[in-house]
């Protein structure tokens, strides 16, 4: 693979990590007490849950079953969607039969996928609880995204010539940069794509586009000095 | 039983951060005399206990102004960084083995610094010393890779640490390295927190480093990770006994009782 | 390749131990009050409420957990380089790092607390005994049963990551489903336990915790009696589905069909979502004082 390919597919990797962190629904702290919408933990950890969940899914079908590239990122997004589909579905069981309060969401009055009305549903003294439907889609969306771009980032690294041990921690080091730069942008919560805070990807993006290009540039020089593999 | 209104308010003398960001940087050089001989491996385990000591203070003065997202995040970006910077250095380095921390260091420079920038400038984070704590974070990072090479490893070139790679090993150091450079402060949290308890803590977890790089040099070292595994745990149990020492004086102890009542404001 | 019956009791074994390790996870981290209902622990003295709790900050779960699975997978790596039985490996290994978690568990406590001075918060060190084998213990089978996930997957469906590497996969992964779901019974439902039933915690009540129990004052031990009714093993079966339903489309279908699958599984996931939306909207009703003020009507 020439270099300019693979600096080109961590770029898109990063800049696909960091649309999937702002899509998933997290409610950090307040979450966890039914205060907020989302899931209740922090936005590095569940995106990185997930994301690494979907690196496992696509290293196994990479080097076990020897298939096309597309499917092998399609496994990465199917591997992260179904570890977050899950845990927020087990979210919204404990959110409904544990605290017995409804998936609402606070910052706006009809959910724009179900065109159901929030406002009347949401706890007084909260924002929101749960993980309602159009928060619910936004979060596989975004598991998506992160799984597929956790699986380019360790494809394009394996192809330039990294051992398969090597590419993977370098990969979840490359994700971890990308998904903090996301979360900083964020600051702590956000519901999904209906979130006002959604509005603010651009300037995550310009910075994924910056940190993700430095660093894929020092990666890919230093293979090319040592020659490829050493 | 009431609580008498706290004490100690007067806040401890500080200890520069530049002079903990050069005892950082010193160790490279117990890292490179753990290189010499597999029976002085265990001087890498002070490379750890000073690189981690830099890492923990920067994590401390960045998380001083709310980083929002919270201080794990922080660890785990700067670990994340250095392992790149330090793959790139020892492939930059793979002739030169004794100049791969230097360019790694480097390089970690740059990753921090392009990180730092984007958060402070094109994220818009007010937090002035954004740049700066993140260089130093991946710097500090790197150098705390290098270290653990040197202990575990007893060499810093890259056979061995493809050796480490190839078990997955590289894992469990990145993850103890942030871990020991995030405890620190995010186990310190509150209003009363103080530089000198929050350091004595790094000191522990760089010791709790130095147990494990020890176990885990049992692999390449054999025998002669029985010195490293002794040293660090009275390194740990040293600073162990410190950092209780001063949580006591800090902290109001009893071995038991109920709730106090508040005065009522 | 694996023929399917195999596979299938490989992945049902997988699966088993993943239901395990998510239960023990969840409920070590409530006896340990960790990661985000902590930080009500955390607010908690500060409005004036002081407690017996054990305020147990170790970063959040997922790089918690990475840390403790890690260290138990690399100890048990390399007893099982010198030809150790799998089993004996893995559980000095888990021992191993039930120490380590024992010790930072404990810094924590003491840290946390020692900066809380000035509201007059006690550092109780009977809560420090009472609690610490019980965090150890749990954290034991949690990382136990992980290591056992990491080697099925590693050494019988030969997954190329490393052993390790597997281990602090999960490790992240786990504690990242931990936190997104038992902790919301502990933090909700237990922690404020004596808030009404049926709604989400008002931000009037931040930090105002409950610290007395039945009998005496709370101890986060009994967090563990109360949470393994619901949070812990709905966590459980989580971690155990996640791992279960990924693992059986690879080993079931070939890997067109495996990603065709997933798609489904995660449209059937989306539609049992809004029905239980459905469900609870249905059921609970709007608040009448809500409709009043912004209007009724769906």
């Amino acid at each position: 693979m020439d270099p300019i390919t693979a600096i080109m597919g961590l770029i898109i990797a990063g800049i696909l990590i960091i649309v999937g962190v702002h899509l998933i629904p997290v409610g950090g702290a307040p979450a966890a007490m039914a205060m907020a919408t989302g899931v209740g933990t922090g936005t590095v950890q569940l995106a990185t849950g997930a994301g690494l969940t979907g690196l496992v899914s696509a290293g196994y079908m990479y080097h076990i079953a020897g298939v096309p590239l597309l499917y092998v990122l399609l496994s990465g997004g199917v591997g992260s969607m179904l570890m977050l589909g899950i845990t927020m579905l087990v979210g919204n069981l404990i959110y409904i039969f544990g605290v017995g309060v409804p998936p609402v969401s606070a910052k706006v009055k009809y959910d724009p996928i179900t065109r159901d009305r929030q406002d009347i549903y949401v706890s007084p003294g909260t924002e929101g609880h749960g993980l309602p439907t159009v928060s619910y889609v936004s979060g596989i969306l975004g598991a998506f995204c992160g799984g597929v771009g956790g699986s380019l980032t360790y494809v394009t690294l394996h192809e330039i010539g990294l051992s398969i041990q090597l590419a993977a921690a370098i990969a979840i080091g490359f994700f971890l940069a990308n998904a903090v730069i996301a979360a900083y942008n964020i600051a702590g919560t956000i519901e999904g794509f209906h979130d006002p805070k959604f509005k603010r990807l651009p300037r995550a993006i310009a910075s994924g586009i910056l940190v993700s290009g430095v660093i894929s540039g020092i990666i890919i020089a230093a293979i090319s000095f040592a020659g490829g593999v050493v | 039983m009431t609580v008498a209104p706290s004490s100690g308010g007067v806040e401890a003398k500080q200890i520069r951060s530049d002079l903990i960001a050069a005892l950082g940087i010193l160790s490279i050089a117990p890292t490179y005399a753990a290189t010499m001989s597999h029976y002085l491996a265990f001087l890498g385990g002070f490379g750890i206990l000073l690189a981690n000591l830099w890492g923990a203070n920067s994590v401390r003065t960045v998380a001083k102004y709310g980083i929002g997202t919270g201080v794990p995040s922080i660890g785990m970006l700067g670990l994340g960084g250095s392992i790149i910077a330090v793959m790139a250095g020892l492939y930059f380095g793979h002739s030169l083995p004794l100049a791969a921390p230097l360019i790694a260091f480097v390089l970690a420079l740059l990753v921090g610094f392009v990180i730092g920038f984007s958060a402070r400038y094109i994220l818009k984070m007010k937090i002035p010393v954004m740049v700066r704590c993140m260089v130093e974070i991946c710097c500090a990072g790197s150098l705390l890779f290098f270290a653990h090479f040197a202990t575990i490893t007893g060499s810093i070139e890259i056979t061995g640490v493809e050796e480490l790679t190839r078990t997955g090993i590289i894992m469990l150091i990145f993850i103890i390295g942030a871990l020991g450079i995030l405890h620190p402060y995010n186990a310190c949290l509150g209003a009363d927190e103080n530089q000198q308890r929050t350091l004595r803590l790094a000191l522990v977890t760089g010791g709790t480093q130095f147990i494990l790089a020890g176990i885990t040099s049992i692999l390449f070292l054999g025998s002669a990770a029985i010195i490293t595994i002794v040293v660090g745990v009275l390194a740990w149990l040293v600073a162990f006994r410190a950092f209780v020492r001063k949580s006591f004086e800090d902290g109001i102890v009893c071995s038991t009782g109920l709730i106090p009542e508040v005065e009522t404001k | 390749m694996l023929d399917v019956s195999t596979g299938l009791g490989i992945v049902a074994l997988m699966g088993a131990a993943a239901t395990i390790a998510g239960a023990a996870e969840d409920l070590e981290s409530d006896i340990g009050s960790q990661s985000n209902p902590n930080s009500q622990v955390q607010l908690a003295p500060q409005v004036g409420v002081l407690h017996r709790i054990f305020n147990k900050a170790i970063s959040g779960e997922p790089p918690a957990y990475a840390f403790y699975s890690s260290i138990a997978a690399t100890v048990a790596w390399i007893l099982m380089t010198a030809n150790v039985n799998v089993i004996t490996s893995f559980v000095v290994g888990s021992f191993v790092a039930a120490l380590f978690h024992g010790a930072y568990a404990t810094t924590a406590y003491l840290g946390r607390l020692a900066s809380q001075r000035r509201y007059g918060q006690p550092i109780y060190l009977d809560v420090i005994h009472n609690h610490l084998l019980g965090i150890m213990g749990h954290g034991f089978v949690a990382t136990f049963c992980i290591l056992v996930l990491s080697y099925t997957l590693w050494a019988l469906l030969k997954h190329p990551f490393p052993f390790v590497m597997l281990a602090f996969i999960w490790g992240i992964t786990i504690g990242a489903i931990g936190s997104s779901t038992g902790d919301v019974h502990y933090g909700s439902e237990r922690e404020f336990q004596n808030q009404p039933f049926g709604a989400g915690l008002n931000a009037a009540y931040s930090g105002k915790i409950v610290t007395r129990a039945e009998i005496g004052t709370r101890s986060s031990i009994d967090n563990a009696w109360f949470c393994a009714k619901f949070g812990g093993p709905a966590t459980g079966i989580c971690f155990g589905l996640i791992i279960f339903l990924d693992n059986w489309r690879t080993v079931v279908f070939d890997p067109r069909m495996a990603v065709i699958v997933g798609f489904a599984i995660v449209a059937i996931l989306i539609a049992i979502n809004r029905a239980l939306e459905v469900f609870a909207r249905k059921t609970y009703g709007p608040y009448p004082e809500k409709v009043a003020m912004l209007g009724g009507g769906e």
